[in-house]
């Protein structure tokens, strides 16, 4: 009997062989391996995904598309997906109320957890079939299922979205919603696809808002003021925002702002900004920084908004300028006139700043608006020189230094306003002259610091005059020296003290030469200067202005009290004839002086009718003066003061006889700069036609002032006249430049 | 009275000459491989003009060589566009590298060359061996009809004196060395040590121990497996099947997946054979650059032996490069498609690819009636 030996083990064949896939030739491979991947789906879907292989599904999967299954693996996997997700539509639909959009959220997260799954297992043909055949990657291809089958399916649709708006509702009137819920909503929305949420969701949300607010700015208009009705629609603005953050996409915050503005602002625009009682005028008048700020913070979203607020702006401010510089009350007073002016422009520059952020167009429009109205006064020039020479005169001791150059740097603005600055200029060099003249100037260093900024407005041109007054009082006092360093010996010992103001022809404005009959001591010493000025200036002229001056004269009244008077050198002529006359009558003195009539009876009044200063007597006690009336020293004069102040010479508004001959002798003064202006163009383009020497004179000289076509004409016909230029043969509107 | 002579202080210091360079590349594409090779020899094609070092240079490209000598070869040279400065040659170091499809270059076909002096506008020096012809038309490198050379220019702009001390200063930097990357011999030790391995395989009857982080970040497969929700992401999972797939093929793949590099240890005859399990197992787990490597291997291993087989795994695994390949192999020469054919490779090639029949047939109709 054979009795088998039991060796070793018999070592394993390890030899590598060519790869081969098997060739699957189970009719029934197909089958098999779906019913794997189809019960492995149905575990997923039902929360039992724990239990299941990977490595066995990855490679069911990988087998069924090696073996060319790829196709029916794909449409098999459609079908049943959506068979799971018509099983969730029927729990979404059977839920009841409230827990409707939280069925929504819970079914969403259940199918995006299994989505990702089953994109797992398939990973093989998302990577291989899918992009070769152009077909929708896995996941991409769920989430277009559950769009189709439920988000837009007839009985979910329609309530998903009226839910949705509904809770909008409700937390637009106040109440307090899931705001994680409408999130996660949205989101699932988002994830569909933006064009899911935009056309789902978005566009219904946009018409629905606009019905809301279309409502709501009806209701409040009607019972809020503008200011509040601004209010509620800031805030329903910011609502909104709060609300696209919380919960909707960020692209929406553009879209509802456009609408809230549209309802709530843009078609309301006018009837808000025009609002009796509570509108745009109202909040400039009482300066409601806040309301301003809002209302131009929320029209600038609108269409034409900041326009609009511009142009009503604009029309509130020429209106109340032009009945504030109208108005005849408002004219008798001045500094005060353009003091409401300075303070009307800070209170639209402050708007402007705190309210309207600065902005360009608004001051633009600000200055456009102060330059039409400023200019319907041919008397603001005069007002505002005017107001300079009250700022500039001594004894303003509320303001220093620094202030007082802050007023004339407010004032520089309203002086750019002007359309006829050489009218500004007449009337400052009036000013400036009776200012330096009676030594009335607060500063030096104000003075030229005023010279300084109207230079830097005008050019050099405008001012360089007077600079020439300032020149002339320098050289009236090194003269003043030099007279009385000459000739101190020749004078006798009480001769009374002299100072002269040596005043350019042309630099200062122009005055009638009055020469009235000087007291025979003052008379003495001036004859010793003129000889001494023509002495040292040869060709010179010199011609007293008796009008222009002022005197200090010591007083022994008759009951002994003794007094310093400072008056006027007219005043002084008709105080000196007292000293050999005890009575003397208008006519009198009329004839002893020589002064005018007008003056004199001014002068005379300032003596004898003014209360406290009455170092005169008249009889009769009447405030006319008649030629026989008669006048004499006051022996019962009294005074708590040393020094008595009498007559003081102050810039005054001009009357009207006056007024009309400044501006006739402005008017004077620009037909030789007319005539300047055509011969300097003329000179330059040899031929030119009527109309663009119109054109062309207006704006050489605008920056001065507007010149009168009828004007120009008058000064082209006189220049025709004396030869510089003449008439085209051939065309009568066409000139010619003579050499 | 007494003198004494001042003692002379003697300084020394040393220096050296240091030659200060510019370097420059530029890639020459040629697109349209075939078209060129019509031209006669001798005759170059002119790259576009780049500027290294302050000059201007441009490549020469002779398809057939620059004489009758070379005329199997292609010719590459760097010339020279314009005058030198101040009358003194352009110095310049060459260097030209075929680039694979990645845009790297070949090792085994970059060639370089020391200083050359470049006197003049024209002067031009290179290689007028840089590649066979039938070589490059081997290689995978020509895809499309099209292959890319870069050219590496390295000009000595000027000689300068350096002192000692600053010498010194800069060549402390040299004292410390930093050896080249070890990250993967790192990780290659941590499989090999299993230290801290938290997942095990079980392949063909073997196990293998590897970490779920690793694995996870080098395949999208992996990463579903070992984090996703199913049994295998459990921690409590100790060990996972893994069917249809040798064990040698697991370790080679674990091999890759930590080092990105395959083992040497195979006999050359076999490397091929497992190149195709490993092609398959990276498209299974979607590794890329493995499947790359593999598809690469195989384009250098066909023969008469593997050639159906190989081109069968082409077509399943959509390695369109591979697929060109075998198909240039087969329409070569006829007596190989008759060998192939009666390979019983060409019958699995027949059951499991029908479609790929009918395309080969296609092309060598084309073929044939082009001869």
């Amino acid at each position: 009997m054979l009795n088998g030996g039991g060796g070793g083990q018999k070592k394993r064949n390890t030899k590598i062989e060519p790869y081969r896939h098997r060739v699957e030739t189970d009719p029934k491979f197909f089958d098999k391996s779906w019913r794997k991947l189809h019960d492995a789906i149905r575990e997923i879907y039902n929360h039992n995904a724990s239990g299941l292989s990977f490595e066995e599904l990855y490679r069911t999967a990988y087998n069924m598309v090696l073996n060319k299954f790829a196709p029916q693996l794909y449409e098999k996997l459609t079908e049943n997906m959506k068979g799971h997700l018509e099983e969730m539509r029927t729990c979404i639909e059977a839920a009841q109320g409230g827990l409707f959009l939280e069925e929504l959220q819970r079914k969403w997260n259940d199918h995006n957890k299994a989505l990702t799954m089953i994109r797992d297992i398939l990973m093989y043909m998302d990577r291989t079939y899918i992009p070769t055949n152009k077909k929708t990657p896995v996941f991409e291809h769920g989430l277009e299922l559950w769009r189709d089958t439920i988000v837009r399916s007839p009985m979910i649709q329609g309530r998903l979205f009226d839910t949705l708006l509904e809770l909008i509702h409700r937390e637009r009137t106040g109440d307090v919603i899931n705001r994680g819920l409408m999130r996660t909503t949205t989101k699932m929305l988002m994830d569909l696809g933006l064009s899911v949420y935009q056309d789902d969701f978005e566009r219904p949300f946009l018409e629905v808002s606009a019905s809301f607010y279309s409502g709501e700015s009806q209701q409040f208009i009607e019972c809020c003021t503008c200011g509040e009705y601004l209010k509620q629609a800031e805030r329903r603005l910011h609502e909104e925002s709060e609300r696209v953050s919380q919960y909707l996409d960020a692209k929406t915050n553009e879209k509802i702002t456009a609408v809230v503005v549209k309802e709530m602002l843009a078609n309301h625009m006018q009837r808000l900004i025009l609002m009796e009682n509570s509108g745009l005028v109202n909040m400039l008048v009482e300066d409601r920084y806040e309301d301003l700020t809002r209302m131009y913070t929320l029209f600038n979203h609108v269409p034409d908004g900041l326009a609009t607020i511009r142009s009503v702006m604009v029309s509130h401010i020429k209106d109340t300028g032009k009945s504030l510089v109208t108005d005849p009350e408002r004219l008798k007073d001045p500094v005060d006139f353009v003091q409401r002016l300075l303070n009307m422009k800070d209170k639209y520059d402050n708007i402007i700043n705190v309210s309207f952020s600065n902005d360009k167009s608004f001051l633009n429009a600000l200055n456009s608006s102060f330059e039409n109205f400023i200019n319907l006064n041919n008397r603001s020039p005069e007002f505002i020189s005017l107001f300079v020479d009250d700022k500039l005169r001594k004894g303003v001791k509320e303001a220093n230094e620094e202030d007082l150059e802050t007023v004339l740097d407010k004032v520089m603005m309203l002086f750019r306003y002007l359309q006829e600055k050489d009218l500004f200029e007449k009337y400052y060099k009036q000013h400036l002259a009776k200012r330096l003249l009676s030594g009335k100037a607060a500063s030096d260093d104000s003075e030229r610091s005023m010279l300084v900024k109207l230079k830097t407005e005008c050019g050099y041109q405008f001012t360089s005059k007077l600079e020439g007054m300032f020149t002339d009082l320098k050289t009236s006092q090194d003269t003043t020296q030099g007279f009385y360093a000459s000739t101190s010996s020749e004078l006798p010992a009480d001769a009374p003290t002299m100072s002269v103001q040596i005043l350019t022809t042309g630099s200062w404005p122009t005055q009638t030469c009055n020469t009235c009959n000087l007291p025979p001591e003052i008379v003495s010493v001036s004859e010793k200067f003129r000889s001494y000025y023509l002495g040292t200036h040869n060709g010179r002229r010199l011609t007293w202005q008796t009008n222009m001056g002022t005197a200090d004269i010591k007083v022994t009244f008759g009951n002994g009290s003794k007094h310093e008077l400072n008056v006027s050198t007219y005043q002084m002529c008709v105080l000196m004839l007292f000293n050999s006359a005890d009575v003397l009558t208008y006519r009198e003195i009329e004839q002893s002086t020589a002064i005018p009539a007008a003056d004199l009876k001014r002068c005379l009044q300032s003596l004898a009718l003014v209360k406290g200063k009455q170092v005169l007597r008249k009889e009769p006690m009447s405030r006319d003066i008649a030629d026989d009336d008669s006048f004499c020293v006051n022996d019962k004069f009294t005074s708590k003061l040393f020094k008595v102040k009498i007559g003081t010479v102050v810039a005054q508004k001009e009357t009207d006889p006056e007024k009309l001959e400044t501006r006739q002798r402005v008017e004077e003064d620009r037909k030789p700069q007319i005539e300047a202006a055509i011969v300097r163009i003329m000179k330059s383009r040899r031929v030119l036609d009527h109309n663009s020497i119109m054109t062309e004179v207006t704006k050489q000289l605008q920056p001065r002032f507007m010149p009168n076509p009828v004007v120009i004409k008058k000064r082209i016909e006189s220049l025709i006249e004396r030869d510089f230029l003449e008439r085209d043969k051939t065309d009568r509107k066409m000139y010619r430049y003579l050499a | 009275m007494s003198m004494s002579s001042p003692t002379v202080q003697v300084s020394s210091s040393s220096s050296s000459i240091i030659a200060t360079t510019a370097v420059g590349s530029h890639v020459l594409k040629i697109d349209g491989y075939s078209r060129t090779k019509g031209l006669a020899t001798g005759i170059h094609l002119k790259s576009c003009s780049f500027r290294v070092g302050g000059h201007s240079w441009h490549l020469a490209y002779l398809p057939n060589g620059d004489c009758a000598q070379t005329a199997d070869y292609i010719s590459l040279y760097l010339v020279l566009e314009d005058a030198p400065a101040n009358r003194t040659p352009a110095l310049a170091q060459l260097s030209v590298g075929l680039l694979d499809r990645a845009g790297k270059p070949v090792p085994s076909l970059t060639k370089t060359l020391p200083v050359n002096r470049f006197n003049a506008p024209g002067s031009y020096w290179g290689f007028n061996t840089f590649i066979r012809r039938e070589a490059l038309e081997k290689s995978r490198h020509l895809k499309d009809d099209s292959f890319c050379v870069r050219c590496d220019v390295c000009v000595v702009t000027q000689f300068r004196a350096e002192d000692a001390a600053a010498r010194a200063a800069a060549a402390s930097v040299a004292f410390v060395r930093v050896p080249p990357p070890d990250l993967s011999q790192n990780l290659g030790e941590l499989l090999r040590s299993e230290l801290g391995a938290d997942v095990r395989f079980r392949v063909d009857g073997e196990e293998f121990a590897a970490h779920r982080c690793v694995l996870a970040v080098r395949s999208p497969v992996f990463q579903a497996q070992l984090f996703g929700a199913m049994k295998e992401a459990s921690l409590s999972a100790r060990e996972v099947q893994i069917d249809e797939m040798r064990a040698d093929v697991f370790r080679n793949l674990l091999h890759f997946i930590y080092t990105d590099a395959l083992p040497k240890s195979e006999p050359q005859e076999e490397e091929a054979l497992m190149a195709q399990h490993l092609l398959v197992a990276a498209d299974r787990y979607g590794m890329e650059r493995l499947k790359l490597v593999c598809e690469d291997i195989l384009c250098r291993h066909i023969d008469v032996s593997t050639a159906a087989t190989t081109l069968a795994l082409a077509e399943q695994h959509q390695c369109q490069g591979l697929k060109e390949a075998c198909f240039q192999f087969l329409k070569k020469s006829p007596g190989s498609l008759n060998d192939v054919m009666a390979t019983d490779g060409f019958d699995h090639l027949a059951n499991s690819c029908p479609s790929i029949i009918k395309e080969l047939m296609s092309r060598l109709a084309a073929a044939h009636y082009s001869n």
